[in-house]
C-alpha cells in the first residue's frame, strides 16, 4: 500500500500535468506495478516449486501398516469378500507361487454380476531368491541353460501360468493382481502400475515408461522393465502376474537363459511356447526395492479404494479401514494344506522337467557328427536313435551325464 | 428348438400338408403311425407323386426331430471367451480322456494363448462322450470342445479307473465282500465302497452278485494295483522290442567247474593278501568269453540299420542285483584286462550300484552281457538279450552231479549249465555252439586261456 502513495507522491512532485492526466498516470502505473508484482510473485512460487522437483523424487511417506496374519486368519481373509494387499515375507519361489495359486482359486466372486457390484481385487507382492522361472508350456532346456543354473545352485521353477522365461533375484518385485474374468484385459493393471511409478518420480520417468498391449512395461520403447503372464480360470477368476526390475544384478542373470539363436547344432521340435527375448534394464533413477514396493502398495490402495467393499479387518483402527488394508504373511510357514501341496507339486522333478509338452531334439553339425535324434515325453526319453541309450531315461539325466559318451559334444544344455 | 434346415423344410411344405401335421409332440412319438394314417385317409385325394413328396418331407422332419432330441441329452462344452478381443488359442492338453467321468467344475482342458493360460472346467458331472481336438490344435472361441453326457458315476465300483495317480488299494472291497454274505449288508456295501477311490475293473464283482453260501471265516482277497512308473514302462517296452526285433535262440552246454574251483581254493588267500581282490569266477568267464569272441566276432557285433558292426573291443555288461532292481554296469575293454583286473572292476561297479551312484555312462554301451543266475540257485534258464547287443551268456548254479568222464568212469563233479541266447540274424547256430563250446573248454582247463 505504501508503494502506491510513494509513487503518487513522487509524480505529484514532478509532473506539471492537468489533474486528469495525473490521475490516469498514477492509476496506470499502479496497475502495471500490481501486475508486475503479482507476476513476480507467481514466478517465484513456480520457480521454487520447480526447484523442489528438481531436487529429487518426492518422498511419499508410507501411510499404511502391514498387519501380520496367521494361517487361519489368512484363510478367512481370502475366502471372504473384500479387497486387500498381501505382502509375502518369504523368499522361496515355490511357496510364493503356491500361495498365489491359492489366492487365485479361493478369491470369491462378487455377489451379483451387475455392473455396479465391485470386484474383489487383490494384490499380492513378493520377492524371490535368485531363480529361473519358465512358463507352464515351455521346453526347459530350450529356455534355460540348465547345467549352468545347477552349477550356480539356482533353482528352476515352472509356474502355473503361461508365458516366457524370466530370472528373478532380490532386486525384482513380483506382483500378482487377482480379479474377475469379466472385463479382464491384459493392460488394465500395467497402465495403473506405470502411472503410480511415474507419479513417484515424474522427472526421470515421465513419458518414458509404457505399458504395452502384451502386458509388458517398457522403457523408451526399447528396453523391458517387466514382463507379465496371465491365467484365466473358468470359475470366473483371472490373475495377472508379472515382474518389475528395480535393482537387479543383470550381469549375473545374463547367461542363465539360452540365447535366441539357440545352441548351434541343436534343433528343437515341439509345440512349446517360445520366449520373446528383449533387452532388460532396471528402473532408471536409483530406487530401492522397498520404496517401489511401498509405491505399488499405496497406489493400489488409492486406486482400488471403495468404501463398502474393503475388507474391514477385525479390531482395526478407523483410519486404516478407509483404505484398502495391507497384510503380510510368510508363505513358507503357512499351515494351509492346499498351499503346501501345490508347493510340493511345483518342486517335484516330474513337474519341472516333465510338465511341458512333448518335444524332440535333433543333434547335428557343427557340434556333433553323426546326427542323432531324441524324442522326449513328460521328461522321459521315449524314442531315440542313439545306440546304447536306454528308453525310459529321464532327459535331465541324459543331458547331465551321457551326452559325451554318445559323442554329442554339446555344452550349455 | 428346430434347426434352420428343418424350419425351411417345414415352410416349403404346402399349407394343406401342414394342416395335416399334428402337434410336434405326436410327431416325435409315432411318426410311422401318422404316415400310415395319412396313407389311409389321403390316398384318394392327392395324386401319388404329390403325396409321396409330402411323405418324404415328413419323414425328413421327424428324423430331424429325433436327431435333435438325442443331442439335447448331452452338454456341449464350448471354448470359453478369452481376454479382450482374442479369438484363438492353442489347446495344450485334455486332463481327462473319452469315457472318463468328470465332476462339475473339475478341470477338463487347458488352452494357452499369448501368455494367457486358460482353464476350462466342466459344467456338469458326467461321462465324457467326445473330445473334439487333439493337443496342440488351434481352437476358436465358441467352438465345441467336448461333449459330456450328464449323469452320476455308477455305484458299486463299476466306474473305470480314471486318475493317473495310483488308486488306493481296493481295501474297501474286502470288507464289503466279507459282509456280502448277509443279505442285509449287501445294499450298504456298494454304497460304502462308492466314495472310495475308483476301483479297477468292471469284472470285479460287486457284492450284490455273489451267490456263494455263507462262510463263517473269509480270507483276504486284496488286490493292490500300483500304476507302473514311466521308467518301468519304458524298460518293459525296450525288452519287448528286443524280443520282437531279434531272432533269439538259446543254446545250452554244461561245464565242469572242478578246475576253476580248485584254482580258486589254491590262490584265493594269496590273491587277497597280495592285491585285496576277492577271486570269484566272473573274471574267468569274462576272459573266456572275450577269447572265444575273437574266434566268433559276430557275438561281439551288432546290427545297425542294414550293416553289421564288428568291434575289436569287448565291453561286458555284468548283471548286478541291487535293492532297487537289476542293473547292468559295463566293464570297458574287458579283452585287454587281466582276470583280476576284471574282478576289481566288478567289485567297484557293484559297490557303486548298491550305493546308487551308478551314472548312465556306467550302464550303457555294452557289447556283450554275462548274467549270473546261479547266485540265486537256478538250474537252467534262457536269458534275454539287451538290445542292441547280439548275445548274452547266462551262468547258472553249480551243483554236484554224477557225470561220465571221457574214460568211462562216473564221478560226482560240480557242474554248471551254461546258456547262450543269441540273435540268429547275425550269428548262426553253428557259430553260437562253437562259441559256447570254446568257453566251456577254456573254463574246464584254465591253462588253455594262456595260449590265446
Amino acid at each position: 500500500m505504501n508503494v502506491f502513495f510513494r509513487i503518487g507522491d513522487k509524480f505529484s512532485d514532478k509532473l506539471y500535468c492537468p489533474r486528469l492526466i495525473h490521475f490516469t498516470y498514477i492509476h496506470t502505473y499502479i496497475y502495471i506495478y500490481i501486475n508486475i508484482v503479482l507476476q513476480a510473485l507467481t514466478l517465484q512460487t513456480v520457480s521454487s516449486l520447480i526447484k523442489k522437483e528438481k531436487s529429487g523424487p518426492s518422498i511419499m511417506l508410507k501411510n499404511y501398516i502391514a498387519k501380520q496374519v496367521t494361517s487361519d486368519e489368512l484363510r478367512t481373509l481370502i475366502t471372504c469378500s473384500g479387497r486387500f494387499v498381501l505382502h509375502s515375507v518369504s523368499k522361496d519361489p515355490y511357496d510364493n507361487l503356491a500361495l498365489e495359486d491359492y489366492l487365485f482359486r479361493h478369491t470369491p466372486l462378487p455377489e451379483s454380476t451387475s455392473a455396479t457390484s465391485v470386484k474383489n481385487n487383490r494384490l499380492f507382492l513378493y520377492i524371490n531368491n535368485p531363480c529361473c522361472v519358465i512358463g507352464r508350456n515351455q521346453l526347459l532346456w530350450r529356455e534355460v541353460n540348465v547345467s549352468r543354473a545347477i552349477a550356480q545352485g539356482i533353482p528352476l521353477v515352472r509356474r502355473l501360468s503361461g508365458g516366457g522365461a524370466v530370472v528373478h533375484d532380490w532386486g525384482n518385485i513380483n506382483y500378482a493382481h487377482v480379479t474377475t474374468r469379466d472385463g479382464f484385459t491384459r493392460t488394465e493393471f500395467t497402465t495403473k502400475l506405470v502411472r503410480w511409478l511415474v507419479e513417484r518420480d515424474p522427472t526421470t520417468l515421465y513419458s518414458r515408461l509404457q505399458a504395452t498391449d502384451r502386458g509388458d512395461i517398457t522403457l523408451d520403447g526399447t528396453h523391458k522393465l517387466g514382463g507379465s503372464a496371465f491365467k484365466i480360470g473358468a470359475r470366473g477368476r483371472a490373475y495377472h502376474h508379472g515382474t518389475l526390475l528395480v535393482d537387479s544384478q543383470l550381469d549375473q542373470i545374463k547367461g542363465l537363459l539360452q540365447s535366441s539363436q539357440g545352441i548351434p547344432g541343436v534343433t528343437w521340435t515341439g509345440s512349446g511356447v517360445d520366449s520373446v527375448r528383449a533387452h532388460v534394464t532396471n528402473l532408471p533413477g536409483s530406487h530401492s526395492v522397498t520404496s517401489i514396493w511401498e509405491t505399488i502398495t499405496m497406489g493400489f490402495q488409492r486406486d482400488f479404494a471403495g468404501s463398502a467393499n474393503n475388507h474391514v479387518p477385525p479390531n482395526s483402527s478407523s483410519h486404516i479401514s478407509q483404505h484398502v488394508p495391507v497384510y503380510s504373511c510368510n508363505a513358507s510357514k503357512l499351515q494351509i494344506a492346499e498351499v503346501q501341496e501345490t508347493a510340493q507339486k511345483l518342486r517335484s522333478a516330474d513337474w519341472v522337467h516333465g510338465g511341458g509338452p512333448p518335444f524332440s531334439v535333433h543333434f547335428g553339425p557343427p557340434q556333433t557328427m553323426p546326427e542323432r535324434n531324441v524324442a522326449v515325453r513328460h521328461g522321459i526319453i521315449c524314442a531315440t536313435d542313439i545306440v546304447g541309450l536306454a528308453l525310459g531315461t529321464p532327459f535331465a539325466e541324459f543331458c547331465r551325464t551321457s551326452r559325451a559318451v554318445h559323442g554329442l559334444g554339446v555344452d550349455s544344455l | 428348438m428346430l434347426s434352420r434346415s428343418v424350419r425351411n423344410s417345414i415352410k416349403s411344405q404346402s399349407i394343406k400338408s401342414m394342416k395335416l401335421v399334428p402337434t410336434s409332440a405326436k410327431i416325435l412319438v409315432s411318426h410311422e403311425t401318422i404316415n400310415a394314417n395319412l396313407n389311409k385317409r389321403c390316398y384318394s385325394v392327392y395324386n401319388k407323386t404329390n403325396y409321396n413328396k409330402n411323405q418324404i418331407k415328413f419323414t425328413n422332419v421327424s428324423c430331424n426331430f429325433n436327431y435333435n432330441l438325442k443331442r439335447f441329452n448331452s452338454t456341449s462344452v464350448k471354448v470359453p471367451p478369452m481376454a479382450e478381443s482374442l479369438t484363438e488359442g492353442s489347446l495344450k492338453e485334455f486332463s481327462k480322456s473319452v469315457g472318463e467321468y468328470i465332476k462339475e467344475d473339475e478341470l477338463l482342458a487347458t488352452i494357452e494363448t499369448d501368455k494367457i493360460d486358460i482353464e476350462v472346467n466342466s459344467p456338469v458331472t458326467g461321462k465324457i462322450v467326445k473330445l473334439n481336438f487333439k493337443p496342440e490344435d488351434t481352437v476358436t472361441v465358441g467352438e465345441e470342445l467336448a461333449v459330456i453326457e450328464p449323469g452320476e458315476a455308477p455305484a458299486g465300483g463299476a466306474a473305470p479307473a480314471a486318475s493317473d495317480a495310483a488308486p488306493t488299494p481296493a481295501k474297501e472291497e474286502a470288507p464289503a465282500q466279507t459282509q456280502a454274505a448277509p443279505a442285509q449288508t449287501q445294499a450298504a456295501a456298494p454304497a460304502a465302497s462308492k466314495p472310495a477311490a475308483p476301483t479297477p475293473k468292471k469284472e470285479a464283482p460287486p457284492a450284490i452278485s455273489l451267490e456263494e453260501p455263507v462262510r463263517t471265516t473269509s480270507f483276504s482277497r486284496n488286490e493292490n494295483k500300483i500304476k507302473m512308473n514311466r521308467m518301468r514302462l519304458r524298460i518293459a517296452e525296450r525288452l519287448k522290442e528286443s524280443q520282437n526285433t531279434a531272432a533269439s535262440l538259446t543254446t545250452f552246454n554244461e561245464v565242469d567247474m572242478s578246475a576253476v574251483l580248485e584254482m580258486r581254493k589254491l590262490y584265493k588267500d594269496e590273491i587277497i593278501k597280495k592285491t585285496g581282490t576277492k577271486f570269484g569266477f566272473m573274471g574267468l568267464f569274462s576272459k573266456a568269453s572275450t577269447l572265444a569272441a575273437k574266434d566268433i566276432p559276430g557275438i561281439n557285433g551288432a546290427i545297425v540299420d542294414d550293416s553289421i558292426v564288428y568291434r575289436d573291443y569287448c565291453d561286458i555288461s555284468i548283471a548286478v542285483a541291487t535293492p532297487k532292481g537289476l542293473v547292468t554296469p559295463v566293464i570297458r575293454n574287458a579283452e585287454s584286462l587281466s582276470v583280476l583286473e576284471i574282478e576289481n572292476e566288478i567289485v567297484r561297479l557293484s559297490t557303486k550300484a548298491r550305493s546308487n551312484k551308478l551314472t548312465l555312462e556306467d550302464m550303457t554301451g555294452g557289447t556283450f552281457t554275462i548274467s549270473n543266475g546261479g547266485v540265486f540257485g537256478s538250474l537252467m534258464g534262457t536269458p534275454i538279450i539287451n538290445t542292441p547287443q547280439t548275445a548274452v551268456l547266462g551262468l547258472h548254479g553249480v551243483k554236484q552231479r554224477p557225470v561220465t568222464l571221457p574214460d568211462g568212469k562216473i564221478e560226482s563233479r560240480p557242474m554248471m549249465y551254461l546258456a547262450l541266447t543269441y540273435d540268429h540274424r547275425l550269428v548262426d547256430g553253428r557259430e553260437a555252439v562253437i562259441f559256447l563250446r570254446t568257453v566251456k573248454e577254456l573254463i574246464e582247463d584254465p591253462r588253455k586261456m594262456l595260449l590265446f
